[in-house]
């Protein structure tokens, strides 16, 4: 295990960044240009982070520190197997979405405030991702937090501006909740750097308040019960690109922050002992059923989405609540595979909604028959949600499961099965009328859907067969990732 | 023979690595997508080709692996596929089932090449026809609980589509019904599994009772949690709701498979779990677990008679035709779920006479049911009518198929010579071995309940038959020509012929392929091969077959008379009505109202503490107003104080202009009087005059200094009035700035928030 200063971490970071104004400038004058360089930015992004892979899965770890900020307090990066997993993922995702935005968004208004918007949210997101402190990862968080307002106002119906009001509020107070616990972390630890020993390592009062202040900072972001109210809203009015990297990547920065927090500010065997994951393990039931249940009762495709969203990060915060060495893969896992089961059903049904403009699953019938190519991509990712082998859904509900029994708490298994039976129920639905349903508009002369342009279909199609690869293939990345991070958070190292 | 010898002959066996397994699984798999390609080019004689090659070729695998599996285990394993691994592990049980499923699936594509032939969505069908063979197959060929879980669910789903293949209202209802319990039921297994991997740290299918009992599980729960979860999809009793209803709505051929395999795949899971997971891997040493999975066991033999009564009664009072070979096709498997029962009832000593039953009561079901299936299918191809108060007098119109049914009808009744007998035998044999050997009384009603349930049997049948064949076609099928295709034809051959012989030599299939399926499990060797020399033509056997037609004559003579056959059950009897229903609504509304309820009161609480925190904001903005007020009032008063002073100021100005002004005067005057002095001395000389322009002088420098005077007043008072931000911050640190700039956002959100609405 060794340790390495690389500038590549600020590559990936600036690199973007960079490109956002270059794009504001293109875009001025060529739209085609500026399609082409955000596809661009992307693509060598993710290929930037995916230089980092032999290096990380040596056992490596890459820092960089650049200036501080105000004394002690610095900007500063550090790459170990978690980030690198997440960013790849993160960066993977934001390449597909982007290819599949050119062709959804060329129909929609205010384009040129879309594009740049989407590379510099790409930007902050690896920013929190690679953060080698809480301070830069602090930073990051609330640059993309506010810009990514922007992303979900887009449409600027009176909806989404109500809807992105509630998340800018929200995402102030989980800032500044934040805030607060990097300040008593700084205050107890004297440093708020991640890489190295615990900075917080006894029980008090105080840290408890900082335990407080980064569940609510991180569980706001990633949908946590009670602070989810702004996600069933914000999500579904965005447009769909958007919706899926917000549902798939940016809910998991909460989820990533509080893996850092757990593993790096506390450690887990004190959290145990003081017994505070007793509150996230019963927040995140809460969350579970809460989320499932309520997913039933939606008429709109993309608030079910949202919802649902809502139960699956649940699992996550379930499994880190667990805290043994299966449940953190599945955690990390589900991470991995919620971010392609989402981002594929949210493709899915942007796909369906510029085609036919109908938002309510009621009208969603005989859809499959018109668009069958797109709902067998929804199908796969739903049928993983659910939990059915060999779908990749069904591997990280296994993995948690067995983590879970070897704490010793069945009745978590239990819980999950449930809410797999109420993930069923409210995507079964849909997915029953798209195909065998009865076909809605028919009384006014046969209206022939076609599919969505293949620059849409393409990542859909990879994103949905990624759900049944990482399920199927006995040795897959995202797994290998899972496994390898998990071993590196309980045991410092490789 | 004794244990050892057991034990020996049963590690003789060997384990075979072949692909053979892994390729009856694939085999299908790869056929449904070279059928959904065929049949996407238009090519429907190919499709259909295609399909029925297929299904002969996963048959002809399955059959290749015969060789194998008489010496021992045949084993493929996937390593590591999806974590944990797949592993597929034929033995004689699993081959037997394979075979089963297979040469089910062959003959029912073959009919459905001709009955689908009108139907919507042909392409659909095949695809997922193979696809489930292909699921089912692994289901049997699994050789740990993991793949057979896999391949279960797999089942499920593409069955699913099979089953609601009509798209009609009542198809999709009863398709939710089906999937959703199989959800369910699928969840029930994955349960059991985590509990048993998790104690005993291995899913394979082997006997693990010592394990499981060194692990400290809980055996009831496992087993309550798998007999629900197989339980849902054999049709046990009172998990059978969605069976009645689903065989009604879906395709013949469907209803083919379905009976014929996948109440079987239920029933092979139930086999396995009972007869071979929990049982001793060496008899005797765990008497105390032992004792509790014979409890088990006798649970489970009153589970198989309920759910062969109720499945019976049900039949009897049901009016379509296909419904009532479902409930029938229920209460047969309550008679294999009675031989597991007693399988596990009497233990490895004496339970092989159960297991036996039950294996072959699975092979007999499979031939009879799906030949009647298939003859009321061609009576709806030529009718469109399966209900029985809609078609009747068959027998002039397809005598061949009223022929062939009486064949089959004597199979299931289980009259000597044909199927049903031998099994049933063997089955009552077990009932009663359990009354002797178990020392169970209420066994002996649960044997009289056997004999009822058969005697319900031929009753129902009877009806089935006297209705649909007998008397005068109705009016509208008088004219109709009535067609039966060569190929139908020659299906119901096969199946006749294979009732015929299974019925005739019943100890050489015994002997040939039930008791060579004990292998693997921990039946004692005595009683296996004690089994094989059953002779099933005593009298003993024959007499009760008499008991049970002459119960049946009664029974139906009085069901005739008292017009039994026409009651309508009220609804509150039907347990979907009374139970299911109201259960499911009321979870599902607990379930959603309670969250969506419990979300808006979230989300009010939000708004309410912003409600909240606004109402403070506006008390304390009027606080902080008439705080300004009090600013403003003071500030009133330092400014009209200030205008005072300034009013002061400008006197004062105004009082030394003024003086300056008399100065001046002065000096003016003292100029004139210089100039008349200067007119008066002009010649007095210089003297005078530099006196007269120094005083000038001294004048200007003294105007000067007072008007300096008022301007520096001026300024003070300028300052004093002068810029807050000069004083504000220098008494503050930054920590407590920072808090005030964190509160004030806080209350900027909250007052905010109440705006969102």
């Amino acid at each position: 295990m060794g340790m390495a200063t690389s500038f590549l971490p600020v590559w990936i970071v600036m690199f973007p960044m960079v490109m956002t104004l270059v794009i504001y400038y293109v875009e001025q004058h060529n739209e085609r240009m500026r399609n082409a360089l955000a596809v661009a930015t992307s693509v060598v992004t993710f290929l930037s982070v995916l230089s980092l892979y032999p290096y990380i899965m040596a056992g490596n770890i890459v820092e960089y520190s650049m200036f501080q900020l105000l004394p002690n307090l610095e900007i500063s990066f550090r790459v170990d197997i978690l980030s690198f997993s997440l960013a790849l993922l993160s960066s993977f995702v934001w390449m597909l979405v982007s290819i599949y935005s050119i062709d959804y968004m060329c129909k929609e208004h205010g384009c040129n405030r879309y594009y740049p918007v989407l590379i510099i949210t790409l930007a902050s997101c690896m920013g929190i991702f690679l953060a080698g402190d809480l301070f830069t990862l602090f930073v990051f968080f609330e640059l993309m937090s506010l810009i990514s307002y922007v992303l979900v106002v887009h449409e600027e119906s009176l909806e989404a501006l109500r809807a992105g009001y509630k998340y800018l509020i929200m995402t102030i107070i989980g800032g500044l909740a934040l805030f607060f616990g990097i300040i008593i972390t700084f205050e107890l630890g004297g440093s708020v750097s991640l890489g190295g020993p615990a900075l917080i390592t006894v029980p008090s009062s105080l840290a408890f308040f900082a335990f407080i202040s980064f569940l609510i900072g991180f569980g706001m972001k990633a949908g946590m019960f009670p602070l989810h109210v702004w996600l069933p809203d914000a999500h579904p009015v965005a447009p769909s690109p958007a919706s899926a990297l917000l549902s798939g990547i940016m809910l998991k920065t909460g989820a990533y922050g509080l893996l850092r927090v757990i593993f790096h500010i506390f450690t887990p065997g004190m959290l145990q002992d003081a017994g505070w994951m007793i509150i996230l393990a019963v927040v995140a039931i809460i969350t579970i059923l809460l989320g499932s249940a309520v997913a039933i009762t939606q008429d709109d495709l993309k608030r079910r989405l949202a919802y649902s969203s809502v139960g699956q990060m649940g699992y996550i915060l379930l499994g880190m609540s667990i805290l043994t060495e299966r449940a953190i893969i599945g955690n990390i896992f589900h991470i991995f595979s919620h971010a392609f089961m989402k981002s594929t059903l949210f493709l899915a049904a942007g796909a369906i909604i510029l085609k036919t403009g109908k938002r309510s699953i009621r009208e969603l019938g005989g859809i499959g028959r018109q668009m069958p190519f797109t709902m067998f991509a929804f199908t796969l990712a739903a049928l993983s949600m659910i939990g059915i082998p060999p779908l990749s859904g069904f591997l990280s509900k296994w993995t948690l499961s067995l983590g879970a029994m070897d704490a010793g708490l069945p009745y978590f298994v239990l819980v999950l099965l449930v809410s797999s039976l109420l993930n069923g129920l409210y995507y079964l639905p849909i997915i029953i009328a798209a195909f065998f349903g009865a076909e809605e508009g028919h009384e006014h002369g046969l209206v022939k859907i076609s599919e969505a342009p293949y620059k849409m279909l393409i990542p859909i199609a990879i994103l949905a067969v990624s759900c049944l690869l990482f399920g199927l293939l006995p040795t897959n990345l995202p797994f290998d990732l899972s496994r390898v991070a998990a071993d590196y958070l309980l045991r410092g190292g490789f | 023979m004794n244990f050892a010898a057991a034990q020996e002959a049963k590690t003789s066996a060997e384990i075979i690595t072949s692909f053979l397994p892994a390729v009856a699984v694939a085999v299908p798999l790869a056929g449904s997508l070279l059928v959904l390609a065929a049949g996407m080019l238009g090519q429907k004689k190919l499709r259909n080709f295609v399909a029925v090659l297929t299904a002969l070729a996963a048959f002809a695998v399955v059959l290749a692996m015969y060789p194998l599996v008489q010496h021992g285990q045949v084993v493929y394993r996937f390593a590591d596929l999806m974590e944990y691994g797949l592993f597929l592990r034929v033995d004689f049980l699993g081959f037997l089932f394979a075979a089963i499923f297979s040469a089910s699936w062959l003959l029912a594509t073959v009919y459905a090449t001709v009955y689908m032939k009108s139907e919507q969505a042909q392409n659909r069908f095949y695809v997922f026809l193979l696809a489930t063979l292909g699921h089912c197959l692994g289901v049997v060929l699994a050789g740990d609980l993991f793949s057979l879980f896999l391949f279960f669910e797999l089942m499920t789903f593409s069955s699913y589509v099979l089953v609601i293949h009509r798209q009609t209202e009542g198809a999709l209802r009863a398709g939710a019904v089906a999937i959703y319990m199989g959800i369910a039921g699928g969840l029930a297994l994955l349960m059991a599994m985590f509990i048993l991997f998790f104690a005993v740290g291995t899913l394979e299918i082997r006997p693990l009772l010592e394990e499981i009992t060194a692990a400290g599980v809980n055996p009831l729960l496992v087993i309550g949690l798998f007999l629900v979860g197989f339980g849902i999809k054999m049709g046990l009793v009172p998990l059978h709701i969605w069976l009645p209803r689903a065989y009604e709505e879906a395709p013949t051929p469907v209803n083919v498979i379905s009976s014929a395999a996948m109440l079987k795949a239920g029933a092979y899971g139930l086999i396995r779990v009972l007869t071979m997971i929990f049982s001793p891997a060496s008899p005797g040493a765990e008497p105390a677990a032992e004792l509790l999975i014979s409890q088990v066991g006798f649970a489970v033999i009153w589970l198989g008679t309920i759910t062969m009564l109720v499945g019976a009664v049900l039949a009897l009072l049901q009016d379509n035709a296909k419904r009532i070979l479902g409930c029938s096709s229920i209460s047969q498997m309550g008679y294999v779920l009675l031989g597991i029962g007693v399988a596990a009832f009497l233990g490895v000593e004496k339970g092989a006479v159960g297991y036996t039953g039950a294996v072959y009561h699975v092979l007999n079901h499979s031939v009879f049911k799906a030949a009647l299936f298939m003859m009321v299918g061609i009576i709806y191809l030529n009718t469109g009518e399966v209900a029985l108060s809609r078609v009747r007098g068959m027998m002039s119109k397809v005598p061949f198929v009223a022929a062939m049914f009486l064949v089959a009808y004597a199979g299931i009744a289980g009259i000597p010579g044909l199927n049903g007998y031998a099994s049933k035998t063997l089955l009552h044999h077990a009932i009663v071995d359990a009354y002797k050997y178990g020392h169970a009384g209420s066994l002996q009603l649960a044997e009289r309940i056997f004999m009822l349930a058969s005697a319900l049997t031929v009753v129902y049948f009877a009806k089935l038959f006297y209705r649909l064949f007998m008397g005068r076609p109705r009016p509208e099928h008088r004219q109709l020509q009535f067609k039966v295709a060569p190929q139908l034809k020659s299906l119901l051959a096969v199946y006749t012929a294979a009732i015929f012989s299974i019925g005739l030599f019943p100890s050489v299939v015994l002997n040939r392929f039930i008791i060579p399926a004990t292998a693997g499990f921990s039946f004692d060797y005595a009683s296996v091969k004690y089994l094989g020399k059953l002779d099933f033509w005593v009298s003993k056997d024959l007499q009760s077959v008499g008991v049970v037609l002459i119960m049946a004559t009664v029974l139906f003579l009085a069901f005739d008379h008292y017009r039994v056959f026409d009651w309508q059950a009220p609804e509150w009897l039907s347990i979907e009505r009374s139970f299911y229903l109201p259960l499911a609504s009321f979870l599902l509304k607990a379930c959603c109202h309670f969250g969506v309820t419990f979300d808006s009161a979230v989300n009010r609480t939000y708004l309410k503490s912003g409600e909240l925190a606004g109402g403070a904001c506006r008390y304390i903005s009027s606080f902080d107003s008439s705080l300004n007020t009090a600013y403003e009032k003071a500030g009133g008063t330092a400014r009209h104080l200030i205008e005072q002073t300034e009013r002061f100021d400008g006197a004062l100005n105004e009082a030394y202009e003024k003086s300056g002004g008399l100065a001046r005067r002065l000096a003016d005057g003292t100029q004139a009087f210089d100039a008349s002095l200067n007119e008066a001395y002009e010649k007095s000389g210089k003297l005078a005059r530099q006196l007269a322009d120094r005083a000038a002088q001294a004048d200007d420098t003294l105007d000067d200094f007072y008007e300096q005077s008022g301007r520096r007043s001026r300024s003070l008072w300028d300052r004093m009035r002068g810029r807050p931000s000069d004083w504000n911050i220098k008494n503050l640190n930054f920590d407590s700035f920072l808090i005030a700039l964190m509160l004030g956002l806080f209350l900027f959100i909250l007052v905010y928030y109440t705006k969102i609405r």
